[in-house]
C-alpha cells in the first residue's frame, strides 16, 4: 500500500441548528485515507460518523454549519471548492454507499435505467455504451444474472441484491475513493458476509480507497487496514486495525470492545455506565471524562492531545502522556 | 412426577394467507424448553422464529400442531386461554418504542398488568410494586417512574418493557430479539438485567435472535431455523464445538468476530453463497439446498427428518441421516 494521502481531515467541528439552539457535533475530527487503504469508523449511534462522512462530500443537511476545519482531497480544500469541481468529486471520484440500498434506488424506475441515467449523467456516453458499462458493474458485483436485475424494479429484488446494485453503481468508472456508511447493516448474517467479502475484494482489485462506517466492530476488524475509533464527536484512538482491537488504549475503546458479546461465551461486560453526552452542552476537556474510571484532574480541562504509543498506534487519552 | 419440560412444541404450523399465496412461516416444527433454562431460537429473515414466538405467546393461534405449557395445551386463541396461562407467558417484543404507550408515564405502563391481573389494591401498593421492578432492570425509580417513552432511551424503553413483562411474576418470558436495535454498551446492560432475572426469578424463557454471540452468552439450548423449519438442536455447547448441519455452519462462518479465540470457532471450508428462498414456493426437499455445498440428490428430492444423532443433539439432514 502507498502512503500517498488520498484524503486528510483536519480539525474539523460541525454542528447543526435546532429549534433547542446549536449542538457542538464533531469538535475536531482528524482522519486520514491514503490511495488504496481500506479505513474503518467505528462507534456507537450519535457518535457522528455520519456527519463526518457527509462533511466530505459536502451532503451535510441544510441545518448542519461547518464551524472549523479542512477537507483536503489529494491536496485541495473540499470546504473551498467551487460548485463544478464539486460536482466533479461526487461524480466521478468519491461514491457513497448508504445503510439503506431502498433510499438510495428510486422505486418509481427500473434498476438499468436508475443505472443509465447516472452513467451518461457522469460520463456524457450513448446509451449503448452506458448499457455495456451498466452489465459490466452488475456482473462484477457477482450479481447471477445481470440483463434480469438491469431490466427489474428495485422492489423486484432482495435486500443483499439491492445492495449490490449499489456497490455497482459506486463502483463504476475509476473511482478513488468509496465512503460506505454502514453498507449491511439491514442484511441477514450469511448475506452480510458475502456483501462484504464483495466489497473488500473489489475495493483491493480495483485500488481504491474505502472508509467503512460501522457499529459492527467484528465486521470491521476483518475487513479494515486501519481503524478511526469515535466518541462523542471525537477521533479518540485509531491505527492499524489488528493493533486496535487486539491491544485497545482508550479507557472507551477499552469497555466497547469488553460490551460485545464473544462467541466464546466468556465474560458478559457490565456496560458502560452513564450516556452519549448532550451535544448542546458538552462535557469540557476529553468528552468520555463522565463516564470514565481513571478521570484525572486535566481530563477535565482541555481536549487531550494524541500520542503514538505504538508504531502508528495513536490515542487521545491523559493516562498515555507524560 | 413433574416434568422437566415447561414448554413443548409439537409438529406446530402456521400458515398466513396472502395475496401472492401461502406463506408457511412455520412449517411443521417440534422442541422442547428444559424448566429454568434459556433456549435460544436462532434464524435469519424469513426463517420464522418470530412467529414461533407468537404463536406460543398467543398473538394468533396455530394453523395446527400443539403447544403444551406445563403441561396444558394451550393451542387455543388468546381470549379461549386461561387467565393464570396469560399471565405467567409474557413476550418482550424488538421494538420497545412501538410497545410503549407514548401517552402514559412509566408507573402507569408498569402497572398495568398489575391492575388487570388484580395483583395491587391501593395506589401506594402499586408504586411500592413498580419500583421494585424498576429496580430489577436498573432504573432509578425515583427518576423514572413519571417520565414518558417520549422522555427515555431506546434502551431504556427496552428496559421498561422488560419491567412490564415480569410485573405478573411470569414463569416464562419470550424474548424477541430484544437489544438488536440498540447499541453494544446498551445492549450489555439490558443482557445484564435480563440475565439476573432469568437468575432471580427461576425464568424459563425463549430468546429470538439472529445473534450468534449474543446466543452463546445466554442460552443453554440453541435451536436453529431455515425457512419455517428447524435445522438443529442441540446444548450450546455441543454446538459450538460440532455444528453439523451445512447452513449452521455457514451461519457461524459468517460471523464476524473480535478475537483469535472467537476465530477458531469459525467453521472452515464453507463460506456463505446464495440466498434464502420464498417461504411461499420453498425449495422441494431439503429447503436448504440451493445453497448447500453438499447437496445430493436426494437432498433435492426428500425432505431430511430429525434425527437425534448424539443424545441432545438433533439435526435434519441427509448426511446424517444415512447411519
Ligand atoms: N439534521 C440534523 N439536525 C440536528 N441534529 C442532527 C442532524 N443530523 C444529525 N444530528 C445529530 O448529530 C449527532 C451525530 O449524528 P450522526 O448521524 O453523525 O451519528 P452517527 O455516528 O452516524 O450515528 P449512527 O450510528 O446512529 O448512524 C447526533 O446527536 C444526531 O442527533
Ligand atoms: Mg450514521
Amino acid at each position: 500500500m502507498s502512503k500517498e494521502v488520498l484524503l486528510e481531515i483536519k480539525n474539523l467541528h460541525v454542528g447543526y441548528k435546532t429549534h433547542m439552539g446549536v449542538s457542538h457535533v464533531l469538535n475536531g475530527v482528524n482522519l486520514t485515507v491514503h490511495k488504496g487503504e481500506r479505513v474503518g469508523v467505528i462507534g456507537e449511534s450519535g457518535s457522528g460518523k455520519t456527519t463526518t462522512m457527509k462533511s466530505i462530500l459536502r451532503i451535510l443537511p441544510s441545518n448542519a454549519i461547518i464551524k472549523k476545519g479542512e477537507i483536503f482531497y489529494k491536496g485541495k480544500n473540499v470546504l473551498e471548492m467551487k460548485e463544478d469541481e464539486l460536482l466533479n468529486l461526487r461524480r466521478k471520484k468519491i461514491s457513497m454507499i448508504f445503510q439503506d440500498p431502498t433510499s438510495a434506488l428510486n422505486p418509481l424506475f427500473k434498476v438499468g435505467q436508475i443505472m443509465l441515467d447516472i452513467i451518461k449523467y457522469s460520463y456524457k456516453l450513448e446509451d449503448e455504451e452506458a448499457k455495456e458499462m451498466a452489465l459490466k458493474a452488475l456482473k462484477e458485483a457477482a450479481l447471477p444474472d445481470p440483463e434480469r436485475v438491469f431490466d427489474s424494479y428495485p422492489f423486484q429484488l432482495s435486500g443483499g441484491m439491492r445492495q449490490r446494485v449499489c456497490i455497482a453503481l459506486a463502483l463504476i468508472g475509476d473511482r478513488e475513493l468509496i465512503i460506505a456508511d454502514e453498507p449491511t447493516t439491514n442484511l441477514d448474517v450469511t448475506i452480510k458476509a458475502q456483501v462484504l467479502n464483495l466489497l473488500t475484494s473489489l475495493v483491493r482489485e480495483k485500488n481504491v480507497g474505502w472508509i467503512f462506517v460501522s457499529q459492527a466492530l467484528g465486521a470491521v476488524r476483518e475487513n479494515v487496514d486501519r481503524v478511526y475509533v469515535m466518541y462523542a464527536g471525537n477521533i479518540i484512538e485509531w491505527g492499524p486495525s489488528r493493533k486496535v482491537f487486539s491491544n485497545p488504549l482508550h479507557p472507551y475503546t477499552q469497555k466497547l470492545l469488553e460490551c460485545v458479546p464473544k462467541l466464546t461465551g466468556k465474560e458478559f461486560s457490565k456496560g458502560i455506565r452513564g450516556r452519549i453526552p448532550n451535544y448542546f452542552k458538552p462535557p469540557s476537556g476529553c468528552r468520555f471524562h463522565p463516564r470514565c474510571d481513571y478521570v484525572l484532574d486535566e481530563c477535565k480541562k482541555s481536549v487531550p492531545e494524541a500520542v503514538e504509543v505504538e508504531h502508528e498506534h495513536f490515542v487521545a487519552c491523559n493516562l498515555y502522556r507524560r | 412426577m413433574e416434568d422437566e419440560y415447561i414448554l413443548k412444541i409439537q409438529n406446530l404450523k402456521k400458515y398466513f394467507e396472502t395475496p401472492y399465496g401461502t406463506v408457511k412461516a412455520v412449517d411443521n416444527i417440534s422442541l422442547k424448553v428444559r424448566k429454568g433454562t434459556t433456549m435460544g431460537l436462532v434464524g435469519e429473515s424469513g426463517s420464522g422464529k418470530s412467529t414461533t414466538g407468537h404463536v406460543v405467546v398467543g398473538l394468533f393461534p396455530p394453523t395446527s400442531g400443539k403447544i403444551l405449557f406445563k403441561d396444558r395445551d394451550i393451542s387455543m386463541p388468546l381470549e379461549k386461554r386461561p387467565k393464570d396461562l396469560k399471565r405467567d407467558i409474557q413476550m418482550v417484543f424488538q421494538d420497545p418504542a412501538s410497545s410503549l404507550n407514548p401517552k402514559k408515564i412509566v408507573r402507569d405502563i408498569v402497572g398495568l398488568p398489575l391492575k388487570v391481573h388484580k395483583m395491587v389494591e391501593t395506589r401506594e401498593e402499586l408504586e411500592e410494586k413498580v419500583a421494585k421492578l424498576l429496580e430489577m432492570v436498573e432504573l432509578p425509580p425515583e427518576d423514572f417512574m413519571y417520565r414518558r417513552p417520549a422522555d427515555l432511551g431506546g434502551g431504556e424503553k427496552q428496559a421498561v418493557s422488560i419491567a412490564r413483562a415480569i410485573a405478573t411474576n411470569p414463569s416464562f418470558v419470550i424474548f424477541d430479539e430484544p437489544t438488536s436495535a440498540l447499541d453494544v454498551s446498551i445492549q450489555a446492560k439490558i443482557i445484564n438485567s435480563i440475565l439476573n432475572i432469568q437468575r432471580e426469578f427461576k425464568l424459563s424463557s425463549l430468546f429470538i435472535t439472529h445473534d450468534l454471540s449474543l446466543m452463546r452468552n445466554i442460552s443453554s439450548e440453541v435451536t436453529i431455523m431455515y425457512l419455517g423449519k428447524v435445522c438443529e438442536i442441540a446444548p450450546t455447547d455441543v454446538f459450538f464445538q460440532k455444528p453439523l448441519h451445512p447452513y449452521t455452519q455457514m451461519l457461524l462462518s459468517s460471523v464476524p468476530v473480535l478475537t483469535e479465540e472467537e476465530e477458531k470457532l469459525k467453521p472452515k471450508g464453507i463460506t456463505s453463497q446464495g440466498e434464502i428462498g420464498s417461504p411461499i414456493n420453498p425449495p422441494s426437499g431439503c429447503r436448504f439446498h440451493p445453497r448447500c455445498p453438499y447437496a445430493k440428490d436426494i437432498c433435492r428430492k426428500k425432505e431430511p427428518k430429525l434425527v437425534e444423532v448424539e443424545p441432545g443433539h438433533f439435526v435434519a439432514c441427509h448426511l446424517y441421516s444415512e447411519r
